[in-house]
């Protein structure tokens, strides 16, 4: 192939920088990768982390789910434009049956959590953990009424480690397809569950489901330190 | 960004996550862009990248660490959406005609300047010669890669490039689109 253009590269570069990411485009990549990791034996150096320092790792994602659900709760008024069904503008408890559906029927748009930081106790996290990231996205169907809303956390504490959480906070009585089978198995649960915790060449996955305010959340943190976070996440939820 | 692409493919053939955000990160706005040149269909191309990715990490072991990473994706990507489009029953035909309509994300509410400058820019064009400019502008296609893709020589492939080329050159520099 001959050199590009560097005007036509240009102008074909400045059009993919201008493309919106599509993160939950991989997500079931990510469930198959997961799936596959979960069948694998914790390492025996992932064991062995324990005490003080799993003690101070919780206390990142415990922080940051508050954060979240605080973020909801604020944001879940003015996010939903439209009446869900036999709902009116309240709220819909969850139900035996939700209606599922799949990623084909919503579309995602960045919301800028950042705007409201009174409510969000963000200044409070910076205090003491670098955020790295913090992108949240909130995801509707043709009509404008809202499913769930996506949040991907990194932060780092003073030592440098680093935690990443993903969360996903769907309307009660909406359930995504990819997501039926942890939300059947768990729904029925009025608290927290760790649905599994498991190590992998020493960084450690906690998986959660809890239901909070009209909506559950789907919880993944992800930690070189801490195994077990999403136990400890509901004494300070509730 | 190459680079890290072919980082992260390697990373997720040994079982890293972070690694398949971080490409999805990078590549995802992308692949749904080639899916959609194909498919014509939001709905229909983000199946295809979901698929494209479910295909990237059972084949990331046998990426070739040395090769462009980024093309391998495009060419899954693109590979994965005709495949749809021959299950959907559609016009086989390829077009680029109205890819960038269809590949303007929901978060962007109007065209961008540069959309509308591409577009125009891709208009001087023929429909030989916006498959293989965009082939390789986007997805990095070699002359090689266009040519066994579209069933064409890789003589006829670099001529159209070249010819692509100078059209757009003489409209970018001018403005004007060439007569026909």
């Amino acid at each position: 192939m001959k050199k590009q253009d560097d005007m036509i590269k240009q102008l074909f570069d400045d059009y993919a920088r201008e493309l919106t990411p599509r993160d939950d485009l991989s997500s079931a990549a990510r469930d198959e990768m997961t799936a596959f990791r979960k069948q694998q034996k914790p390492s025996a150096s992932a064991r062995k982390n324990d005490g003080f320092a799993r003690h101070l790792g919780w206390i990142i994602p415990v922080s940051l789910v508050v954060l979240f659900v605080s973020v909801v709760s604020v944001f879940l008024p003015f996010l939903m434009f439209n009446d869900r069904p036999g709902s009116g503008n309240d709220v819909v408890t969850t139900t035996p049956a939700p209606e599922y559906y799949t990623f084909g029927d919503v579309k995602g748009r960045s919301i800028a959590i950042d705007d409201c930081d009174d409510a969000l106790q963000i200044s409070r996290l910076l205090d003491e953990y670098e955020i790295i990231s913090a992108r949240y996205y909130a995801f509707y169907t043709e009509d404008g009424e809202l499913r769930y809303i996506k949040a991907l956390l990194g932060v780092r504490n003073a030592d440098g480690e680093f935690t990443e959480i993903e969360i996903i906070a769907e309307v009660d009585g909406y359930v995504r397809e990819d997501l039926k089978r942890v939300y059947r198995a768990y729904s029925g649960y009025d608290r927290l569950v760790c649905t599994s915790d498991y190590a992998d060449d020493g960084e450690y996955v906690t998986q959660a489901f809890f239901a909070a305010r009209d909506m559950h959340f789907y919880v993944v943190a992800r930690n070189g330190q801490v195994t077990s976070v999403a136990k400890e996440i509901i004494s300070k939820l509730l | 960004m190459r680079r890290q692409i072919n980082v992260y493919i390697v990373q997720i053939s040994q079982g890293n996550e972070f690694a398949l955000d971080a490409l999805s990160r990078l590549v995802s706005a992308r692949m749904l862009s080639i899916a959609l040149s194909v498919v014509k269909n939001r709905t229909i191309a983000e199946d295809v990248v979901q698929d494209s990715f479910l295909r990237i990490v059972r084949s990331a072991s046998s990426y070739q660490p040395d090769t462009n990473g980024y093309a391998w994706i495009c060419k899954i990507t693109q590979n994965v959406a005709l495949n749809a489009l021959r299950r959907e029953n559609r016009n086989k035909t390829e077009n680029v005609d109205d890819f960038f309509h269809l590949s303007s994300d929901d978060d962007v509410a109007e065209e961008s300047t540069t959309h509308l400058l591409l577009k125009q820019a891709m208009s001087t064009l023929s429909e030989f010669e916006k498959r293989v400019i965009y082939q390789k502008y986007f997805m990095d296609f070699t002359v090689r890669d266009s040519a066994k893709s579209l069933g064409k020589s890789k003589s006829s492939v670099q001529r159209a490039i070249e010819s692509g080329e100078q059209k757009m050159r003489n409209f970018l520099k001018s403005g004007t689109k060439p007569p026909q």
